[in-house]
């Protein structure tokens, strides 16, 4: 096995090493820690977090690629499957392999299209033939199929649930545990008689102390949202291992793990277009909106000529030249993948570098509005520098403008990507994307009888995706806003 | 004289939450004004609003009754209510630049309202506009009629604004602080109308305000509410002969007055409490010297002194007569002696010397922008201020003065002149040689919300001016300085880690200051520091810059359009109109001595609580632009003693004595 890096996976991973370091050095820093502790204290922040956090983890572990190793050797040599793999492929090994012929409904034991079928006695049928492994072990479909998926959601909603409450238990566990050994007389003064079941009594004395803790608000959402998603889960994971939850598409894939699998590429767009654009947005609008003159003007014609070429044209020419240096260059990739994930980069870069001028138009009307403020006067007054009034006074002041359009552009570049695949401009026709799946319902929503899952798939991801973090970044903003907030003494 | 409008017990709450009005109950008689009188966040506006049933989402009211003619106001539906508003009873608000539609002609929104009232048409309706506008001052009224608010000025706007709440030919005209945003030139014009307009109609007036000099000016009767409670309702002689409750007394000794010199004002401590958080017991108790256990336990009831007072206060209670004389005499008698008066113990070095400061701002036109005029905000001003002392600088709005405050600090670069801050000609200079002389000469802004950047919390914005001019070698000394630092405006150390939006307007107002004190200047230029402030809070703070100013030896650029904090804090005034200065002078000289027409009509404009005042002169129309100032002298256009000379020939400055000078023909050596 050899792992692979591909571009995006680095910038991924430089991400995922910027936000943790962000949270290191905050976690240091009292004054900063306190907006964060209200997030925790939010319901809604909570729950969209968690939702987002599977999101994001399903994501993470479509990110670390792979290559297996080959039986067979060359020269001594290992040899390595030209096939990139990631950890999510191989956990979901099974969603991957069991392919059908071509579509079938969500859930169903035959085939969504009419066969020629040979009976035993040599005649020839038309009808829906069976699925090669959607519900193979039953004897009878027709009769059988309600009660046979009942029983497995409900079987897999019952192991669910299990592995949340234990999953719940040994968090609850560890979170009681820590502040028990630092300063046991302080929590027992803090919490009462609380604290002694616990620790003596056995299930008996859970029950009180969880239902204790659960009415506190952000905790008891969470409580009650982890179980039914690990219901769900559970049902969604048993089910499938018989099923095709989801149904399949033309290819016969399963579109469960399609939609899994566009996850990926969701984020990264969402994400690392996000990365590109920023910068040039933020530098662009408050330069301009602050220090006027010449700056203002130069930024001004460039974004407005930027913003008057028809943005599909403009990305369309940027991705064709883009394509045929890629083409022209075989040679650079060594795999496939490889390929595609350069296409995907290039598509993010494009995109950030079109999509800036919206937010840097608002951030300079905001900008405009703000350096009439007595504050940065105050602070003109004391000879500070412009760059450090610029992100001192002005970008916090800004920042709210930032995340709410970051967040709302997500959605926005999501579907711009469906957009630009149906185009044929957008990401690479082997990458699984939802761009592509939307794409495809074009013509499955034109079929009789209509194949509607693989959009419905595609659309109530995107939503969850997209709704949960729209949520959260609401409560992060609401709790950054000192206005809302009265300080409870930090010190 | 029958009673137009009777409110009683009305209780106007926000929904599940606190009262904003709290049992209010007064009466208005035809033609009378009644003045409610208090600081902001009482429950003034909504106490307005509530009579009209205008009030905003969240809040209702709970209980009462409000009758407007024998008729139930408050069991009206609302389509009745409908013809009521405006028809009956009409408001006018405080900020005229905001009620007026800025893409309707004025014509129109007159004309809306008369409609809706009279069921005029067209001729009828235009000819009935034209009466309005007379009616309420307006020159030229038939062809204003068909101009947009953006091209009357303030006063203009609030003309308008009468015109259109006259239009229904109310019975009741409700005026939330209706000159609040004026100058006080306008404010005496817009005053007189209203006096003028209830002369001829009879309408009632209900006037809101938090300036008692407007109410002495205007009310016949007189409630003076606090945290929704009325605490004490008089006629205005008796209100203004003998406060009752200890919050009126106090608002009165709150007025800042040249008679008190270098004493401190009697502030109140604290301010108003917010609504979630109103206290046991009688509301002003926390901030009244007067208080005992009874006052923070019970809340007083409502107590009929003579005929038509009555006081929401327990020292009137029964058998409480001597405890209340008692503390009146002790009250009187703890005023300290005056520590070693401000005044005279200036040097004589000269910290600042400005001569003939320009800062025009250029007109731009065309596709090309080229320059077509210049707007002269600032023309040829000259002054100087030694250590120690305070110079008021003084004018109505956009006669430039704080374009002057941001001249002398760099912050506009100055087209022409020269701003010498200790004997360093400050014009010119490039940002880094500017730094090096920044720390000498600070700002503190007119509006506490505005000027404390609401990300950073007070440590932070306090150490930002030490750390960019360098002050203390490192971390921990600055921190020290900046607990100093609130120490000395009078804030709590623990203040440091809180951000700007916990504390109230004057909390604020201090963080502002000691923003500016962190790097130990000489001078603080006050832009207008407390026209933003209730007047308790107001005093707060000039009595801190005050004590400042003689434990640091502080000089005071002050600016203002308040000549009673003037008479308070100022050693020399000079007095601005047009971006140029009309007459300077030692306070005395300017204020009891003045000699430029201006000057004498900007003091008599402002209204006075002891009813004194001099010859009341009113000055015609507004201010000129200063992008085309008049010819000659600038002011002769509103100036009575004009003649052909002021019309030609700008005047040079004449010195009635040597601390004296004033720019007047009439005191020209030819005259």
């Amino acid at each position: 096995m050899m792992p692979v890096i591909l571009w995006t996976d680095a910038l991924i991973f430089l991400l995922i090493a910027v936000g943790l370091t962000s949270a290191w050095w905050i976690r240091q820093r009292p004054h900063l820690m306190l907006p964060w502790q209200r997030v925790a204290k939010s319901s809604v922040g909570m729950v969209s977090l968690l939702v987002l956090s599977l999101f994001v983890l399903v994501g993470l572990l479509d990110t670390l690629h792979y290559r297996v190793a080959l039986p067979e050797k060359n020269n001594g040599q290992t040899v390595y499957s030209p096939e990139v793999l990631s950890a999510f492929d191989a956990l979901a090994s099974g969603l991957r392999s069991r392919t059908e012929k071509t579509y079938s409904a969500p859930l169903a034991a035959y085939l969504y299209a009419k066969e020629s079928l040979e009976t035993p006695d040599g005649k020839v049928l038309r009808d829906y033939p069976r699925l090669k492994f959607g519900g193979a072990h039953l004897g009878d479909p027709q009769h059988e199929l309600v009660g046979d998926v009942v029983k497995w959601a409900l079987m897999g909603a019952l192991g669910g649930l299990l592995v949340g409450a234990v999953v719940i238990t040994v968090i609850l566990v560890s979170f009681r545990r820590k502040p028990e050994s630092s300063d046991v007389k302080e929590l027992r003064s803090r919490q009462g008689e609380d604290v002694v079941p616990l620790r003596r009594a056995g299930l008996r004395g859970w029950i009180p102390a969880l239902a204790g803790m659960t009415s506190a608000g952000p905790l008891r959402a969470l409580l009650i949202a982890t179980l039914i998603i690990a219901a769900l889960i559970g049902a969604v994971a048993n089910l499938s291992t018989a099923y095709h939850v989801l149904g399949t598409d033309k290819v016969g894939q399963d579109v469960l793990y399609l939609s899994l699998k566009s996850i990926r590429t969701g984020l990264v767009i969402g994400t690392v277009t996000t990365l590109v654009m920023l910068p040039f947005a933020l530098l662009f609008g408050i330069a301009a909106g602050y220090l006027r003159g010449w700056v203002d003007d130069a930024i001004q014609y460039v974004y407005t000529v930027l913003s008057s070429i028809p943005s599909v044209l403009l990305i369309a020419a940027a991705v064709l030249m883009m394509q045929v240096v890629i083409e022209m260059h075989g040679d650079w990739f060594q795999t496939s993948a490889a390929r595609a994930d350069v296409r995907l980069l290039a598509l993010c870069m494009i995109l950030g570098v079109t999509s800036w001028t919206g937010l840097c138009r608002l951030l300079r009307g905001e900008t405009l509005k703000l350096r009439e403020q007595e504050y940065i006067q105050a602070a003109q007054a004391f000879g500070v520098s412009s760059f450090r009034i610029l992100t001192r006074h002005i970008v916090p002041n800004v920042m709210h403008i930032v995340l709410i359009s970051v967040v709302m552009d997500f959605s926005a570049l999501v579907l711009a990507e469906a957009v630009l695949s149906y185009v044929g401009v957008g990401v690479d026709p082997t990458t699984i994307s939802f761009g592509t799946m939307i794409n495809a319902a074009r013509l499955e929503m034109g079929r009789d009888p209509m194949v509607w899952w693989a959009l419905a798939a595609a659309f109530s991801f995107m939503l969850v995706l997209v709704l949960a973090a729209n949520l959260f970044a609401d409560a992060v903003r609401d709790a950054f806003d000192p206005r809302l907030n009265r300080t409870e003494g930090a010190k | 004289m029958t009673e137009l409008l009777k409110v009683s017990s009305l209780v106007t709450r926000l929904n599940n939450g606190p009262r904003i009005v709290d049992d209010i109950s007064f009466s208005i008689k035809q033609g009378e004004t009644f003045a409610l009188l208090g600081e902001s966040g009482c429950g003034k506006s909504m106490t307005a609003l509530s009579l009209m049933r205008l009030l905003p989402g969240g809040i209702h009211i709970e209980s009462g009754t409000v009758q407007l003619d024998e008729a139930d106001i408050l069991a009206l539906p609302e389509r009745i209510m409908r013809e009521v508003r405006g028809g009956k009873m009409a408001m006018i608000f405080q900020e005229p630049g905001l009620s007026l539609n800025p893409v309707m002609t004025v014509g129109d929104q007159i004309a809306e309202a008369l409609e809706l009232h009279h069921e005029l048409h067209d001729a009828a309706v235009r000819a009935r506009c034209v009466e309005l506008l007379d009616q309420v001052g307006i020159p030229d009224a038939a062809r204003r009629l068909n101009e947009y608010p953006f091209q009357l000025s303030g006063g203009m706007k609030q003309r308008v604004m009468i015109a259109m709440a006259l239009a229904g030919e109310p019975k009741l005209l409700i005026a939330d602080e209706p000159t609040t945003a004026l100058d006080v030139t306008i404010q005496a014009q817009v005053l007189q109308l209203l006096r003028d307009t209830q002369a001829q109609t009879g309408m009632a007036l209900l006037l809101i305000t938090h300036d008692l000099g407007v109410v002495s000016e205007m009310a016949h009767q007189v409630a003076v509410m606090y945290a929704g409670h009325i605490v004490e309702q008089a006629t205005r002689e008796q209100l203004f002969a003998s406060p009752a409750h200890p919050y009126t007394q106090k608002l009165f000794a709150a007025l800042p007055d040249a008679a008190l010199g270098g004493q401190p004002l009697a502030a109140i401590p604290g301010s108003v409490p917010p609504l979630h958080d109103i206290p046991k017991g009688c509301r002003f108790a926390p901030r009244c010297d007067k208080a005992w256990a009874l006052c923070h336990e019970q809340a007083p009831e409502w107590t009929k002194l003579a005929e038509g007072q009555g006081v929401r206060c327990h020292l009137y209670g029964e058998g409480r007569w001597e405890k209340r004389e008692g503390e009146a005499i002790l009250s009187r008698a703890d005023a300290p002696p005056s520590p070693a008066s401000g005044r005279g113990a200036g040097g004589e070095d000269k910290l600042l010397q400005v001569s003939d400061l320009k800062v025009h701002f250029p007109i731009r036109k065309g596709i090309l922008q080229r320059t077509a005029g210049h707007v002269k905000a600032v023309d040829g001003l000259s002054l100087e201020i030694q250590q120690g002392r305070t110079l008021a600088l003084v004018g109505e709005s956009g006669c430039g003065k704080t374009t002057v405050g941001k001249a002398l600090l760099q912050l506009i670069r100055p087209t022409a002149g020269s701003v010498c801050y200790a004997g360093n000609n400050l014009v010119g200079l490039d940002a880094q040689q500017l730094r090096e002389q920044r720390a000498g000469m600070q700002m503190v802004f007119q509006d506490p919300y505005a000027s404390l950047n609401p990300k950073m919390r007070v440590a932070e914005i306090l150490q930002e001016g030490m750390d960019a001019l360098a002050i203390g070698n490192n971390g921990a000394e600055r921190q020290r300085r900046i607990d100093e630092l609130l120490d000395q405006v009078g804030l709590a150390q623990a203040a440091k880690w809180r951000y700007p939006h916990e504390f109230s307007g004057g909390q604020r107002q201090r963080i502002a200051i000691a923003r500016a004190l962190a790097v130990n200047p000489k001078l603080l230029i006050c832009d207008e520091p407390t026209s933003a402030l209730d007047v308790s809070v107001q005093a707060q703070i000039l009595n801190l810059l005050k004590s400042l100013q003689q434990e640091l030896r502080l000089s005071y650029l002050f600016i203002t359009h308040n000549l009673a904090v003037v008479e308070y804090l100022a050693h020399e005034v000079c007095v601005m109109y047009l971006g140029r200065i009309v007459e300077r002078g030692t306070a005395a000289d300017v204020l009891h001595n003045a000699q430029h027409p201006y000057t004498r009509a900007l003091l008599s404009a402002v209204p006075r609580i002891d009813g004194r005042g001099m010859e009341v002169i009113r000055l015609a129309g507004d201010m000129p632009s200063p992008a085309n100032p008049p010819q000659g002298c600038h002011f002769h256009p509103r100036c009575v003693h004009a003649d052909a000379v002021c019309r030609s020939v700008y005047p040079a400055a004449t010195n009635s004595s040597t601390t004296h000078a004033v720019h007047c023909h009439l005191y020209g050596g030819e005259r």
